[in-house]
């Protein structure tokens, strides 16, 4: 039999067929294993390669006083780490960067060594420190951009201010309660890069998108801020003092002008301050406020028709037993009017005006004020003092809480509840962030004035003005609270301290505080000073009130509230171009002066120049009209005539040439 | 014949265009990747001169710290705050 042959030829088909198959499907496998199953992974390794990642730090807003000053402004910085196992002579590594930036060698050496591929050296060092450092070209060593906190103006505001820890996020303050809307977000700025590891932008520029930061106004003004840090430490280390706080307010909206309290701190050193300097007493200490809660006793009083300000009241000659106590006044006193009480601060006047009222009415006045609970001041940490209901005084309690003794308040509270006196009537919230805006400068929240509820009529609110106005006066308890050429309105208050070891109140430490506002009659601020445990005086109206007087000097001129007596000079545009002067004799127009009431001789000013003509006659009370400008060529009335206040006083000036 | 030499010719015409498309694409290209390097720089650049100015701001508002102002003008200059009677205001 003959073996059929073997057709090599279709064999050869067959095998090479089968081969493409096997290679053809074996191909297809391999697609589908990279194109669809391992798809996402190889993307990731492609985009890896082909894109540079830049980490951007979220930026942090910036917060400003209500006149656009920066109060804390965040910027980049270096931080510096190690990539320990890239490091190649530990020991000069060590030794240089500990020399650059004043740190521990050991220590640094010890960081060096560990096996981790990431270890801080040092985070946010100064720009010098940072280049420093670059230039020693360190293997190993790298930097990470991060933002950090400056606050400009050192210690001020830092209390209201607050802070930041390490990683941006806000501890105190403003910081603290606003850490969200400040805080913008971590994002990544995805950038090509070529063959060299180059950045290129390949199609679309990605430009840097919003990072929703905020910033922040605030109600501050760093003028008034600064004068009153300076006054409240000045006053403070001069009586030796444990401590101080001032608040200051617009009692017709409630914002916050300036809060300090003293001792201060460094925000932008923050962690070198013991951790009870950064408590803003203004607003969580609470103390008895003493004869300064007198005020709304006599506000509550004068509501409800219980006293007028000409009642009289027999002030039992200093000495005057309740119960199981005795209370005391600083002078004796005999038969006094409601007015006299209040203008010589007596305790027992004051007790009687509150046996008179009952506990139940003056409790309620008490919680309208808005005492015993939150101000709702946008700030952390706020105290809400201690005021117990009716129920549970003592029988003496109604006395003694009449002068304010046997009441805890805040800072914050007293200042919101004289500006219900001081505006009419209503308590209104206190703020501090007057708005938010965007990075684009677009406002997204704004805040306004709030009224909490009214407290008293507007006829009370104006006796209590006018009885407040008797502290100042002469022989009043606040008379050293009076800047000269304004009128004042307030209280002195000295309360004595309570013994937390002992009980019952300390014979030698206390507080002396004075509130008021002015101008009495057009009120522009609030203010409250509280000076902690001062030696050598103890009484607000020689402690307190001085402070009180240095910085409404100060402040209102600021304000735009001048001292009676102050020359102001309209000037008009220069008219006269062709008269070409120097200096500030180019006053034109009018002139007022506001002071002195006699008859006087009008005084030969022809030649003097147009300061000292005006300084001849400022203060008596004349109406002046001058035109042109250089030196006086002609006056009317003439030399040596009596003038009244309200005459009018033509001057013509000319200039020489 | 001069059919012939005008086929050639169109031929070359039509590679001249090719030639020329195709360096202008390159070209253009070369253009693109030069721009994106230097949009990459600027934007670099724009960034660390919004970081500097912020530093600036920040030394003004520094420099601007009424404690340091009232500092020079009380020590170096000698200067005093005015009595009221001293103050004329001009408006």
């Amino acid at each position: 039999m003959k073996r059929k042959s073997i057709n090599w030829f279709k064999v050869r088909i067959i095998f090479i067929s089968s081969l493409l198959f096997f290679s053809f499907v074996f191909i297809v496998g391999r697609m589908f294993q990279l194109q669809v199953l391992k798809k996402e992974e190889l993307y990731q390794m492609a985009a890896q390669q082909h894109q540079i990642q830049i980490p951007l730090v979220a930026k942090r807003g910036t917060v400003y006083d209500r006149k656009e000053n920066e109060l804390a402004v965040s910027i980049e910085v270096d931080s510096v780490y190690a990539d320990p196992r890239k490091v190649v002579d530990m020991e000069r590594t060590a030794h240089d960067l500990a020399s650059i930036l004043k740190m521990d060698r050991k220590e640094l050496r010890q960081r060096l060594k560990s096996r981790r591929s990431f270890e801080w050296i040092q985070r946010k060092i100064s720009p010098r420190e940072a280049s420093e450092i670059k230039a020693l070209q360190l293997p190993g060593i790298s930097f990470l951009k991060e933002n950090r906190r400056f606050y400009p103006n050192s210690q001020l505001a830092a209390h209201l201010i607050g802070f930041v820890g390490l990683d941006s996020k806000g501890l105190e303050g403003v910081e603290f309660q606003y850490d969200v809307s400040l805080n913008g977000k971590n994002h990544v700025w995805t950038m090509g890069r070529d063959a060299l590891g180059r950045e290129i932008v390949m199609g679309e520029p990605l430009f840097e998108k919003e990072s929703h930061h905020k910033n922040i106004f605030l109600t501050l003004d760093k003028h008034i801020q600064h004068v009153v840090e300076t006054e409240i430490s000045r006053s403070v280390q001069k009586w030796r003092a444990k401590g101080g706080m001032v608040v200051a307010m617009d009692p017709l909206t409630g914002k916050i002008l300036a809060m300090a309290s003293y001792p201060s701190f460094n925000p932008n050193q923050f962690i070198q301050y013991p951790s009870k300097l950064w408590r803003n007493r203004a607003i969580s200490d609470v103390f008895e406020p003493g004869s300064l809660f007198k005020t709304f006793l006599a506000a509550a009083a004068l509501e409800e028709k219980v006293a007028g300000p000409s009642d009289s009241f027999f002030c039992e000659n200093g000495s005057y037993t309740v119960y199981d106590r005795t209370i005391h006044d600083h002078s004796k006193h005999g038969w006094l009017t409601f007015q006299q009480i209040i203008k010589f601060s007596s305790n027992i006047g004051a007790s009687k005006v509150g046996e008179k009222m009952g506990k139940e009415r003056f409790y309620r006045y008490i919680c309208a004020f808005g005492f015993g609970e939150k101000t709702r001041v946008d700030l952390p940490g706020e105290g809400k003092g201690i005021v117990h209901h009716p129920r549970y005084w003592a029988p003496v309690a109604l006395d003694t809480i009449s002068f304010g003794q046997g009441i805890s308040v805040t800072g914050i509270q007293l200042v919101a509840a004289l500006s219900a006196i001081a505006n009419g009537g209503f308590l209104m919230k206190p703020y501090v962030v007057e708005k938010i805006t965007n990075e684009k400068g677009e406002v997204t929240q704004s805040f306004q004035p709030e009224v909490v509820r009214r407290v008293i009529s507007e006829e009370t609110a104006k006796k209590m003005t006018a009885l407040l106005k008797t502290t100042t006066e002469k022989g009043g308890t606040g008379e050293g609270a009076v800047p000269a050429g304004y009128e004042v309105a307030g209280k002195t208050g000295t309360a004595q301290k309570v013994e937390p070891l002992l009980g019952g109140y300390s014979e030698d430490r206390y507080t002396s505080g004075f509130m008021g506002f002015a101008p009495a009659e057009d009120p522009k601020i609030v203010l409250l000073v509280v000076i902690d445990e001062p030696r050598g005086s103890s009484y607000g109206g020689i402690v307190a009130a001085p402070v009180f007087q240095a910085i409404m000097e100060k402040v209102l001129p600021h304000l735009n509230v001048l001292p009676k007596g102050t020359l102001i000079v309209k000037k008009e545009p220069d008219s006269t171009p062709h008269q070409e002067t120097s200096g500030t004799d180019t006053l034109t127009e009018e002139v007022k002066v506001g002071k002195g009431v006699e008859r006087v001789v009008m005084p030969d000013l022809t030649g003097l120049s147009m300061r000292n003509a005006l300084s001849r006659v400022e203060g008596k009370g004349l109406i002046i009209k001058v035109s042109g400008n250089g030196k006086v060529v002609e006056q009317a009335p003439k030399a040596g005539v009596v003038v009244e206040k309200g005459d009018i006083c033509y001057l013509k000036f000319q200039s020489p040439s | 014949m001069s059919r012939n030499a005008n086929r050639i010719l169109l031929f070359f015409i039509l590679l001249l265009f090719l030639i020329s498309g195709s360096l202008f694409y390159v070209w253009s290209r070369i253009q693109v990747i030069q721009l994106g390097y230097e949009i990459s720089n600027a934007l670099k650049e724009e960034r660390a001169l919004a970081e500097s100015n912020k530093r600036l701001r920040l030394e003004i508002a520094t420099l601007k710290s009424y404690t340091r102002i009232e500092k020079f003008a009380v020590e170096e200059l000698r200067m005093t705050k005015p009595k009221p009677d001293q103050v004329i205001v001009i408006r």
